[in-house]
């Protein structure tokens, strides 16, 4: 089985030898047939031939050495090789010969194929580039299934702990999670915001990890009773400790307790997710130190990313099955209430890489896969089209070497290879260009919208073969889809019956092309709605962008002082924030303050509810919360319609009382006034938590995430005293001075307090852009990408034009001559472009008017264009494609008739 | 005198060089084989001596053969070809093959 293939290959070689040294071989076979000659040639002299009768009949008994050895050299087999390396070099020639053609059709390919593999690096890192893990082709993530059906992404400790215990299908059992915490790296500096991973004591063993200095975290650390130890990221040794060389042993002091620096982590160690924390430590620790979100065996504390390797002979789906039975809990276990929230199941999803490929994910990115093919399509029709005229030209040559007995097949062999090459330089710029773009776009990006309290991201961004092949596939495709049409259309036999030293331009008026009609056309239509989909961005973005929210979040500022997980907040922490509360208050330049259980447009959290008087299960909303302070309403400056706000006694008692919006009034009791109306707050499962009565109605105010749908309105109760002792509640403050003074303020008065709580000051209007910035890079880059596909058609019509002008010279001449003035001149060159345009105009504004439905229904709820902004769209389009056509066309003008007509 | 003669039988010359070569004492050139040919064959046999070439470049590209430049009697550059394994093999299935429809042919040819 393997000689023939060995074989083969040695026969590969063998070839490979002979083509390195083909110059070589052919001088020796000629050497070789010469000798044959000569002793033929004595041999006949020998038998007594004159010497002219020896060397012509030795010759004649030979046969013609040229065509003998040029049936050698096929035997070696790269006839075809030797045909190609000839093509290339006629074609380079050619392409230096006409530079600017060269230039602007590399650039055009470049540009199209580098948007296009820009695209693709983006999808091929989050979709196919593996995990920088050991073994991630094995790795999976775990997810629990609840009686609802609803899939929670996170586990407890305790199902973490159980599973690593008793699956047989599974082993390197790791789980995560990310905690945002103050951390007092050493004695002189404050503590600072900084990012914990927590993890099992197996994390870095089961990845493959390494460290730099010291050790890293092992399952002897999984124990609480030994002295909390952290290792450190590479990032976390450069920023807060100078690298120092003695860091192993060093003490930090996490959310208020002591741990020991046992080692700092390979500078190349990622782990689960791209975003690498400052520092590590084990859940059983983290528990201990009070860096655990909520206590870590609560059977309701689900916030643990559990992954695992499965282990070999295993399927995912027995891994599934094996893990239901081990996670799933036993009806009646578990207390009535959350029954709904019992788990009956696991499931498992490969986690090769970030985002492995499925259905769902190329659903959502097909409007832009689309946007940015169209790009290469019209890049594609655009050289089409100059390669079509060009080939108009060339008629004459080409029909020379058809005539002198070219083969048609061998002729587009050519033509096609000149395309190759303008397609592998553009292949190759534009792969440049993706690799440079998309390395500064993605870090700009990210560096707007991740928080250093995040961790730092270490997302290799650049391109892997898997983009390079892309880019070659492309590349020949675009070669073959603008280049073989073109060239089967020039050596047509029909068109190539005109040698006979006419000039093209002599034959009158010139055959127009359909196939140069419908590329003109397609051009057009496919910059209609690149510039129609970066229109819909743009004005989506900032209809978003401005529309007043109801707030008034001018000089409202959101601090946060300290910094610890759900249900952890020490005592000391509580009273200091008390303190600062105080101060704040009655600091310089502070209008007023409220505290609030979620932020003005961040994610609020929603409460299902329902109206007292109706027992319809159909009747039930969920409406975004907040906890909120007496004050909140001045502070956001949110207005009481009717009723009243929060007391303090409220607060102090947690009275069973809520503040709806107008909105929210209107969906509950749509005929009767909402202040004295009673709703019920209800669990998962439908049960009534609590009934609370309405005393007051706010205004409408857009409070939460800017694309959430709120139409149900929202819903307010007081903050409690144990919701401050729980919860992070931020402090808003209104203040008279700006911004920057009022956050220079607060820092002092936090310093004056404790100098090793941290404190977070953002300006509510920061909150509110920072929510814009994914759509206005999503608007900058579509903008960008229809201004390239514009600006292709535009070229393309210029060229088309420019060409017209001159092959109709005299026609035109003609017809100056007879007194035709500018105007008619001007119709004459333009009448038919122009006509292209407007049917591709119409035929784009079609697929336009599909379009703003289509990325409402994939991406973001934008407004659509609507006719003004489809008039707006294609008013720029006809002004743009008439500039592109006037410049050219004005060349006619400058034709002086008697001169064309003599010369021809 | 050379009327006398007949051309090689078409898609046999592989087969001959192949048993020239590997009948032949030590290597042989071109002219050699072509020549041998004819002497093994008592003249009966004439190569078509151009077209020996593209074969030979043909069976060093499959490997049946392998070419070693040296120098002739008379001093000049030669290359002297000598058979492979694997061109022993060649020639074993080439006979083989060769036999069969040979003796296909002459049972054909055999008065009834």
């Amino acid at each position: 089985m393997t000689v023939p293939i060995l074989s083969a290959i040695v026969g590969v070689l063998r070839r490979i030898r002979l083509l390195a040294t083909r110059d070589r071989s052919s001088a020796d076979l000629e050497s070789e047939m010469r000798l044959h000659l000569e002793l033929r040639t004595a041999r006949y002299r020998e038998q007594g031939m004159s010497d002219r009768d020896a060397r012509s009949t030795a010759r004649k008994r030979f046969g013609n050495t040229l065509a003998l050895q040029e049936r050698s050299r096929d035997e070696w087999g790269f006839t075809w090789l030797e045909q190609f390396w000839q093509d290339v070099r006629y074609g380079a020639r050619m392409l230096r010969r006409s530079l600017g053609f060269a230039v602007i059709a590399i650039g055009a390919v470049g540009i199209a194929v580098g948007v296009n593999a820009g695209f693709f690096t983006l999808v091929d890192t989050f979709a196919w580039q593996p995990l920088p893990v050991a073994h991630p082709d094995r790795l999976v993530q775990l997810t629990a299934v609840d009686a609802r059906g609803v899939r929670p992404n996170q586990l407890t400790y305790t199902e973490l702990t159980t599973i690593a215990a008793h699956s047989r299908t599974l082993e390197d059992v790791i789980g995560y999670a990310a905690e945002p915490l103050a951390v007092k790296a050493t004695a002189a500096l404050p503590a600072r915001a900084t990012s914990l991973g927590l993890v099992t004591g197996n994390y870095f063993a089961a990845l493959g990890g390494s460290a730099s200095a010291g050790r890293l975290l092992s399952p002897r650390d999984d124990r609480a009773d030994a002295a909390p130890v952290v290792v450190i990221s590479d990032a976390y040794w450069s920023g807060a400790f100078a690298r120092a060389p003695d860091i192993v042993g060093h003490d930090v002091v996490v959310n208020g307790t002591h741990a020991t620096i046992v080692g700092v982590a390979a500078e190349n160690f990622v782990g689960v997710i791209p975003l690498v924390p400052d520092l590590w430590m084990t859940f059983e620790q983290g528990e201990r130190v009070g860096a655990t979100p909520g206590r870590l065996l609560d059977p309701k504390n689900r916030y643990i990313t559990v992954d695992a390797r499965l282990r070999r002979g295993f399927t995912m789906a027995q891994a599934a099955s094996e893990l239901s039975g081990i996670i799933a809990e036993p009806p009646g276990v578990i207390a009535s209430p959350d029954s709904a929230l019992r788990i009956v199941g696991a499931e498992l999803r490969p986690r090769k890489s970030l985002m492995p490929p499925s259905a769902r994910i190329f659903i959502v990115l097909a409007p832009a896969l689309l946007l940015v093919a169209l790009v290469l399509l019209i890049a594609c029709s655009n050289l089409a089209n100059l390669l079509l005229s060009r080939a108009l030209v060339r008629q004459r040559e080409i029909a020379v070497r058809l005539a002198m007995g070219a083969s048609r097949n061998r002729l587009v062999r050519q033509l096609v290879t000149e395309s190759v090459l303008i397609a592998a330089a553009g292949g190759l710029l534009g792969f440049a260009l993706s690799a440079w773009t998309v390395e500064v776009v993605s870090r700009s990006y990210f560096r707007n919208f991740i928080p250093p309290s995040y961790g730092t991201l270490m997302l290799a961004m650049h391109p892997s073969w898997h983009v390079v092949a892309y880019t070659i596939l492309l590349s020949a495709a675009s070669a073959l889809t603008f280049g073989l049409a073109p060239a089967l259309h020039a050596t047509s036999p029909n068109l190539t019956g005109m040698l006979k030293g006419d000039d093209v331009a002599a034959v009158g008026r010139v055959r127009r092309s359909r196939v140069r009609d419908s590329l003109i056309v397609a051009q057009v239509a496919g910059s209609v709605v690149l510039i129609a989909a970066s229109a819909i961005l743009v004005s989506g973005v900032q209809h978003i962008a401005s529309a007043h929210s109801g707030l008034d979040p001018d000089r409202v500022s959101l601090a946060s002082f300290g910094l610890a997980p759900v249900g952890r907040i020490t005592p000391l922490l509580a009273s200091e924030r008390a303190t600062f509360d105080a101060r704040v208050a009655h600091a310089k330049g502070v209008a007023s303050t409220a505290r609030a259980s979620s932020s003005p447009f961040s994610e609020w959290p929603r409460a299902r509810i329902r109206s007292s008087d109706s027992n319809d299960a159909a009747s039930t909303h969920a409406l975004p919360i907040n906890r909120v302070t007496p004050s909140y309403f001045d502070v956001v400056g949110q207005r009481i319609i009717a009723g009243r706000s929060f007391t303090a006694a409220d607060s102090a008692t947690n009275a069973p009382v809520t503040v709806v919006t107008q909105a929210a009034a209107r969906t509950l009791w749509p005929h009767a006034r909402a202040i004295g109306q009673t709703l019920r707050m209800l669990r998962a499962n439908g049960e009534t938590s609590a009934i609370v009565q309405v005393i007051g109605v706010a205004a409408d105010a857009h409070s939460d995430m800017l694309w959430d749908d709120d139409a149900t309105g929202y819903l307010y109760r007081p903050a409690t005293d144990s919701d401050f002792a729980t919860v992070d509640m931020p402090l808003l403050v209104r203040s008279t001075i700006p911004a920057p003074v009022l956050a220079r303020t607060l820092r002092d008065l936090a310093i004056g307090i404790d100098r090793n709580t941290p404190l977070d000051v953002t300006a509510l209007t920061t909150i509110h852009d920072q929510q814009v910035v994914p759509f206005r890079y999503a608007a900058t880059i579509t903008g960008s990408i229809a201004a390239l596909g514009l600006g292709l058609a535009v070229i393309g019509l210029y060229g088309v034009v420019a060409f017209a002008v001159q092959q109709r010279r005299r026609e035109i001449a003609v017809h100056v001559a007879i007194g035709a003035g500018p105007r008619a001149v001007l119709r004459l060159v333009m009448r038919r472009e122009m006509r292209l345009v407007i049917v591709g105009l119409a035929s784009g504004l079609v697929l336009a008017l599909g379009e703003s439905g289509l990325i409402n229904s994939l991406t973001l709820p934008l407004p659509g264009l609507g006719i003004v902004g489809l008039a707006g769209v294609a008013a720029l389009l006809l002004a743009v494609a008439a500039i592109a056509i006037v410049m050219p066309a004005r060349a006619a003008l400058r034709i002086a008739p008697m001169e064309v007509l003599r010369q021809e | 005198m050379t009327a006398e003669r007949d051309p090689i039988p078409p898609g046999t010359l592989d087969m001959l060089v192949l048993r020239t070569l590997m009948a032949a004492d030590g290597e042989l050139h071109g002219f050699e084989i072509a020549e041998a040919i004819e002497r093994r064959s008592r003249d009966v046999l004439q190569v078509e001596e151009g077209s020996l070439y593209p074969a030979l470049q043909r069976m060093l590209v499959k490997g049946w053969i392998h070419g070693e430049w040296g120098r002739t009697a008379e001093n000049r550059r030669a290359r002297y070809y000598h058979i492979t394994a694997h061109g022993r093999q060649q020639l074993a299935r080439e006979i083989e093959s060769y036999k069969r429809v040979s003796g296909a042919i002459a049972r054909i040819l055999q008065p009834a």
